[in-house]
């Protein structure tokens, strides 16, 4: 078998198509290029089970889940060239496709299942493993059906920053050239940065310019921060969504830290009592306490409500999408559909729904509640499942983040109101509840990722098909090695916080400690904070008024500040770097374009490769930030200063190596 | 605010040359429509008495409509159409229909109602916000304007070939593009101006029985509804909706993205803002500052007005100061073309003028009357309202060339910006203003109320020249295009801004007495009036001695900030944070009446006649509506002083009066949505021009 000759992607890759004009992608409808063979399926599942293992590991001791689809493209793009028969686009797309898979079922896991070992309910191995593949199965059945609503039907009107990156590596990697050292450059220089600047204490991660007083004031008196984490991987997000979407993500930040942070302090800091959900009294709070404990709640009704909206709106395709299906299937088959459009069959999804629905009532049932609880139970895991799907996926095709924490903790708090109302409570309830939060939560972790990776099928041109077939694969593989991985280290060290009498090491699991917090404080009738989601819905309801794409201000104003703000710079180089090749035009203007995706994907690319190393070496015993620390690390003013001046000089690289003209390329 | 769409038809309108419109080959000359040779009758009686009535009839409605919404008027068109409506009734009175020419001066003389109105009520009433009042009575206020309008006019006489002749074709003109068509197809002037006396005479009616008569209450409120209460009391989330006909007219030509924005900025005030306070209600003993009651017993009302209302205040404030950034490339390029023009003209470029339609007021007769208006400004000043401070012969001086030097630049600015596209951010340059100055004067040494007072004052005239410059602009575009002569619109202008500043004055004068514009105990219902509250919050920042509520100015600042980066209007919304719920929600409606009539049929011309004939009505709704509530409130002051009932209450009836009383919350609502039923079902009867009415 012969690799068919790779070609770059077409103009209109990342625009929305004109009335009557079709996406052909890379791989033409025609070509029959081998996919899932037994080289990219086995290195898939190989890639999947070691990053699995670790990433598990690192999220439960800090939190961080690697984010493991792009270098596992890069992996891919490597391997392929060790074989005598280079590895076909499309099998690297299975490869990714597989592995891919690890980090956002370990996301899942590792935010909700630690919560069942640190409430002491001890779940047998089984269950922890069965929460994981049924919620992964439920993910990926449940989005299928949206695919050619998110994929297709939309084509150019969501950014996709993670597939697109993904898809440049896996493109520029393949056709070699001054692109792909381009892209390489661009990939070093981002790891480099990231695992420096987060693995040690080189420069200060962070910049808050509270070392300046006027700053520091405004933090002491009106409790108004700004922060902004200088991170390659996150200048090159930026870029990749461009300004629209960064600056509506940027917009919620601001009125979540600098509106209804300093209000709620404003008012909170006269009142001599903790109030519910915060634990201590307002005025000894700092912003982020104030973030954390009151106005992340805001943002989480926001995105639901959203959430809410955007399915109203993919409503009528989704169904288009469903009859389309049901028709080729009766027509015998779906050989009408070209190569590039067929999906797994109706039947196989609805099957795959009523098989998993039955596995979980099984196993709801075998928790030893009443047969309406089961029922109650079994419908909150379908609904919110179902639900949060699309929400996932819209969140990730926008900015590249998922809301999983918030989702997860809005399932843990609607079940719990529900399931009291039903007389379940105390630690079967509570054992209850974090199953089915446990499932929702790596059910929309999971999506999220699939319908990345169906993204980057469609711009490469895979058969959706074979990747949605060994998506199931490599959920089971992870699944299987996330929930062993947990077991295992549930053994032999302890989660959240240190128990008394315990004297096994502590893996701070910070996510799942906080969904123990809440669903205890549920099942011992706890009073529930209503008005901050209605707050929260409420403002959704009015962006929707103003026409502006709610979820991404919603997720703005869920997601720290820190995170958004350095998408903003981003976003404004690649408004006018846009600006600048219109003006330049002809072919310039767009090898202009291309070299700045080529390097923002590569940055993309580094910084997540930059993480996996730095959480691979926190893995070593007896690890230490300052291993590597500079000697001006402590000086807050010094400190930022150079962090400031590097992430400009990261800017510069961005802007100058996109408009920088290759010798051919001169007039 | 948006003119009616007259302007979206392709081809100059019948009558007009072919060339009206596009800029002028080399050589190519553009004939009006009155040519120069000809003389017809510009300025008589009929025109110096329409003019006059109408100037203070708009002066009046716009003051008021202005204090209550925050929104400046349409004045031009609604004028021009009922001065060609009149034109044929005077035909058979006088024996003589009006000329095309005195219509113009007609419109000359009452356009610069809007104005002089915009300019006054956007700061004026900051004097009693500030409690200054007792320096200044009807003649200071009264001086004030109108040294404005008639700098604003000289200001502009300069340049007036420039934006005309020059630019001919190279500027849109909107408004003036849209006036000039109504002029021109006077037959349809005519009907239109039965619609427009017959709806404004229907607003009239309706607007007097709900809140003066209490037929039905002027206000829809879910607190008052009793299946709600407890949800009420829980949240202290409330909605409310005003039903008077003017707040339905304005809404109606604002459009369905302005109204939705207004709309939004009231739902985070009332849905978000006030329930998150209230919130905090039962976890609060102490008393929460600047309140003086703790929070837990406040109604929705009061933690609006103690808390949410200065957040407003802030953002009106931050989108005023973005508005004029955004200009700032305009404001740049006009102070350019200014400067460059000023210089031309002192170089002797400025040709003795022969022909009619090119004669105006001589260069000398500019230059004088600009410098007798700053020497009236600096006496003003310095006898009136410095008298007594240290240095005031110096801080007049100061004071009279900010306001010269400031009103130049942005005279300039207002008319470009007019031409360009018929808004001109006024609060913005006002706000911008009054920061200069308020800073400049402080370095100074002058604070406390004289400092305020000063301050105030200069934004007042500085205000009002800038309005004016916009308006005059219009009026030369529309004589330019018509063949009227210059000199007579320049005095025609100067005439009615007499007029309109004593209109607007009154009315002002009559609002504070009645209604106040800060609530307090002797006002509790009081008007609204946000652009001057904004203006009175940044001077007793910088001037005042009193504590400012600066923590929520700074957070609604942040909040405006955050709405500009989702491209959303930041004035609009933080207006609509401002202002009650009650007077937001109803815009709306209007404005979803308008959309639907838009969307009535498949055949454009026939919404768009619809649309029209719906544009018409709603104009005379806020006509109608606004005079009638300077009506009332003029009943209510003689009822005030005389202690006589001159207006019945229905619910006091024995009988009827209960039962209306108690029925009031729901009748009112369906008054309101009935009202809104007419307005559709009637304008969905207009046809398109040359077609039979069914």
């Amino acid at each position: 078998m012969e690799a068919t000759e790779t070609r770059s992607l077409p103009e209109n890759a990342y625009l929305p198509l004109a009335p009557g004009q079709v996406y052909q992608p890379v791989v033409p409808a025609s070509a029959s290029v081998p996919e899932s063979t037994w080289r990219s399926v086995l290195w898939g599942v190989f890639l999947c089970v070691i990053f699995t293992a670790a990433s598990a590991y690192s999220g439960l001791k800090v939190g961080q889940v690697m984010e493991a689809a792009i270098p596992i493209s890069i992996l891919a793009i490597g391997l392929g060239r060790v074989y005598k028969r280079r590895s076909t686009l499309l099998e690297n797309v299975i490869i990714t496709g597989i592995g891919g898979v690890s980090g956002s079922v370990v996301a899942g896991a590792v935010f909700t299942l630690p919560a069942l070992y640190i409430l002491k309910l001890d779940p047998h191995p089984w269950q922890t493993i069965f929460i994981c593949i049924a919620g992964g199965m439920l993910g990926v059945l449940f989005l299928l059906p949206l695919r050619r609503y998110f994929v297709r039907e939309t084509h150019g009107q969501f950014p996709y920053p993670e597939a697109t990156a993904i898809t440049e590596v896996l493109v520029t990697g393949e056709k070699g050239g001054s692109q792909a050292a381009l892209l390489l450059q661009a990939t070093g220089i981002a790891a480099v940065y990231d695992f420096f600047v987060t693995t040690f204490q080189v420069w200060k991660e962070t910049i808050d310019l509270r070392f300046l007083p006027a700053v520091e004031g405004l933090a002491q008196k009106a409790r108004m921060t700004l922060s902004f984490d200088a991170l390659g991987f996150i200048l090159g997000l930026g870029y990749v969504m461009g300004l629209r979407s960064s600056l509506l993500l940027c917009a919620g930040g601001v009125l979540s830290n600098l509106v209804l942070v300093p209000l709620i302090w404003f008012i909170g800091s006269h009142v001599p009592e903790a109030v519910y959900p915060g634990t201590k009294a307002i005025a000894g709070m700092d912003a982020n306490q104030i973030f954390r404990g009151y106005v992340r709640l805001i943002g989480v009704g926001a995105i639901a409500t959203a959430g809410i909206f955007g399915i109203l709106k993919s409503l009528k395709i989704v169904v288009g999408s469903f009859a389309i299906a049901v028709k080729a299937f009766r027509a015998g088959g779906e050989q009408a559909l070209e190569r590039t459009d067929r999906d797994v069959s109706v039947m196989t999804i609805l099957a795959g729904v009523v098989v998993s629905a039955l596995a979980v009532a099984i196993f709801l049932g075998n928790l030893g509640v009443t047969a309406t609880v089961l029922l109650v139970g079994l419908l909150l895991v379908l609904l919110f499942s179902f639900f949060f799907t699309s929400v996932a996926a819209n969140a990730i095709a926008t900015t590249a983040r998922n809301p999983v924490s918030g989702m997860t903790m809005l399932t843990v708090i609607v079940s719990s109101v529900v399931l009291l109302e039903f007389g379940l409570s105390g630690r079967t309830g509570m054992f209850f509840v974090m199953a089915i939060a446990g499932m929702v939560c790596t059910a929309l972790s999971v999506s999220g990722q699939t319908v990345t990776d169906l993204k980057v099928g469609y711009w490469l041109g895979s058969t959706p098909r074979e990747q949605e077939r060994v998506k199931f694969l490599g959920v089971l593989v992870a699944s299987a090695v996330a929930g062993l991985t947990i077991v295992l280290l549930a053994r032999y060290f302890q989660f959240g916080e240190a128990a008394p009498g315990d004297t096994r090491t502590v893996l701070a699991s910070p996510q799942a400690s906080l969904m123990k917090v809440l669903v205890e404080g549920f099942m011992s009738h706890q009073p529930v904070a209503y008005l901050l989601f209605a707050i929260g819905a409420v403002i959704a309801v009015i962006m929707e008024m103003l026409s502006i794409p709610a979820l991404t201000f919603a997720l703005g104003m869920y997601l720290p500040l820190e995170l958004n703000s350095p998408a903003l710079v981003g976003g404004f180089i690649a408004h006018f770097l846009t600006r600048k090749s219109e003006r330049v035009g002809g072919d310039a203007g767009r090898t202009m374009r291309e070299r700045g995706v080529v390097i923002a994907s590569g940055l993309l690319a580094g910084g997540a490769l930059g993480g996996v190393f730095g959480a691979a070496l926190r893995m070593i015993p007896g690890y230490s930030e300052d291993w590597i620390k500079l000697p001006f690390y402590d000086t807050e003013s010094i400190s930022q200063t150079v962090s400031l001046l590097a992430f400009a000089a990261l800017c510069l690289y961005l802007w100058f190596a996109s408009v920088k003209r290759e010798p051919a390329a001169t007039r | 605010m948006s003119p009616p769409d007259h302007a979206e038809a392709g081809g100059p309108p019948a009558g007009l040359p072919e060339n009206a419109f596009r800029p002028l080959e080399p050589g190519e000359v553009y004939h009006p429509l009155v040519p120069a040779s000809a003389s017809p009758p510009e300025v008589t009686a009929r025109t110096i008495v329409q003019g006059v009535i109408w100037s203070a009839v708009f002066s009046a409605a716009a003051t008021y409509i202005a204090l209550k919404l925050g929104q400046g008027i349409e004045s031009a068109i609604p004028i021009a159409i009922l001065t060609v409506g009149l034109s044929s009734v005077l035909a058979r009175a006088l024996g003589r229909a009006s000329t095309l020419l005195e219509n113009v001066n007609v419109l000359a003389i009452g356009a610069t109602s809007g104005i002089v109105a915009g300019g006054s009520v956007f700061t004026m009433p900051a004097v009693y916000i500030l409690g200054l009042e007792g320096r200044s009575g009807f003649w200071q206020i009264f001086i004030v304007p109108l040294l404005g309008a008639v700098l604003g006019v000289f200001l502009l006489v300069p340049f007036r070939r420039y934006f005309t002749h020059d630019l001919h074709g190279r500027l849109p003109f909107p408004e003036a593009r849209a006036t000039t068509e109504i002029l021109v197809a006077g037959n349809r002037g005519g009907r239109s101006a039965v619609v427009l006396a017959w709806s404004a005479a229907t607003a009239a009616v309706y607007d007097f029985a709900g809140p003066s008569l209490k037929l039905f209450a002027d206000t829809f409120s879910t607190a008052a509804i009793g299946a709600l209460a407890g949800f009420t009391e829980r949240t202290r989330a409330v909605f409310s909706m005003n039903t008077s006909a003017a707040i339905f007219g304005l809404g109606y030509i604002m459009g369905v993205d302005y109204a939705a924005i207004i709309l939004a900025g009231s739902m985070v005030s009332f849905f978000a803002l006030v329930p998150l306070f209230a919130w905090f209600g039962p976890h609060l003993a102490g008393v929460l500052p600047p309140a003086a009651v703790p929070l837990a017993g406040m109604p929705a009302e009061a933690i609006f007005a103690t808390w949410v209302r200065p957040i407003g205040i802030g953002g009106i404030f931050a989108a005023g100061v973005i508005s004029i950034l955004k200009m700032s490339p305009v404001i740049v390029q006009a102070g350019r073309q200014a400067v460059a023009e000023v210089a031309r003209l002192a170089r002797g470029g400025a040709v003795a003028a022969t022909a009619r339609t090119d004669r105006a007021l001589p260069m000398s007769v500019d230059l004088l009357g600009i410098a007798a208006v700053g020497l009236a400004v600096a006496a003003y000043f310095r006898f009136s309202v410095l008298a007594g401070e240290p240095r005031a012969t110096a801080l007049a001086l100061v004071a009279t060339a900010l306001t010269l030097g400031v009103a130049f630049l942005f005279a300039a600015v207002s008319a470009w910006a007019i031409a360009l596209i018929s808004i001109t951010p006024i609060s913005g340059m006002t706000l911008t203003t009054l920061i200069i100055t308020a800073v400049a004067l402080s370095a100074l040494g002058l604070s406390g109320p004289s400092g305020m007072l000063q301050t105030l004052l200069i934004g007042g005239v500085v205000c009002t020249a800038l309005s004016m410059s916009g308006s005059l602009v219009t009026q030369y575009k529309i004589g330019h295009w018509l063949g009227a002569t210059p000199r007579t619109i320049e005095v025609a202008n100067i005439l009615g801004s007499v007029v309109a500043s004593a209109a607007t004055t009154a009315v002002i004068m009559l609002m504070a007495s009645v209604y106040g514009f800060t609530p307090d105990a002797a006002h509790p219902a009081a008007l609204p009036a946000p652009q001057p509250n904004a203006m009175a919050a940044v001077l007793r920042g910088v001037m005042g001695s009193e504590g400012a509520p600066w923590f929520l100015y700074a957070v609604g600042a942040v909040f405006a900030v955050a709405l500009e980066l989702c491209s959303v209007s930041g004035l609009a919304f933080a207006l609509g944070m401002y202002l009650p719920m009650e007077l937001n929600s109803p815009l709306v409606v209007g404005a979803a009446v308008a959309w639907l009539l838009r969307r009535s049929s498949g055949d454009g011309a026939v919404a768009a006649a619809r649309h029209d004939q719906g544009t018409l009505i709603a104009s005379g709704f806020i006509a109608g509506g606004a005079l009638v509530g300077v009506f009332a409130a003029l009943l209510k002051f003689v009822e005030d002083r005389t202690g006589a009932t001159l207006v019945p209450e229905l619910t006091r009836l024995p009988g009827v009066g209960p039962w209306l009383a108690g029925w009031s919350n729901w009748s009112g609502l369906l008054a309101f949505a009935l009202l809104s039923l007419g307005v559709y079902t009637v304008s969905r009867r207009a046809a398109p021009e040359g077609n039979p009415t069914p």
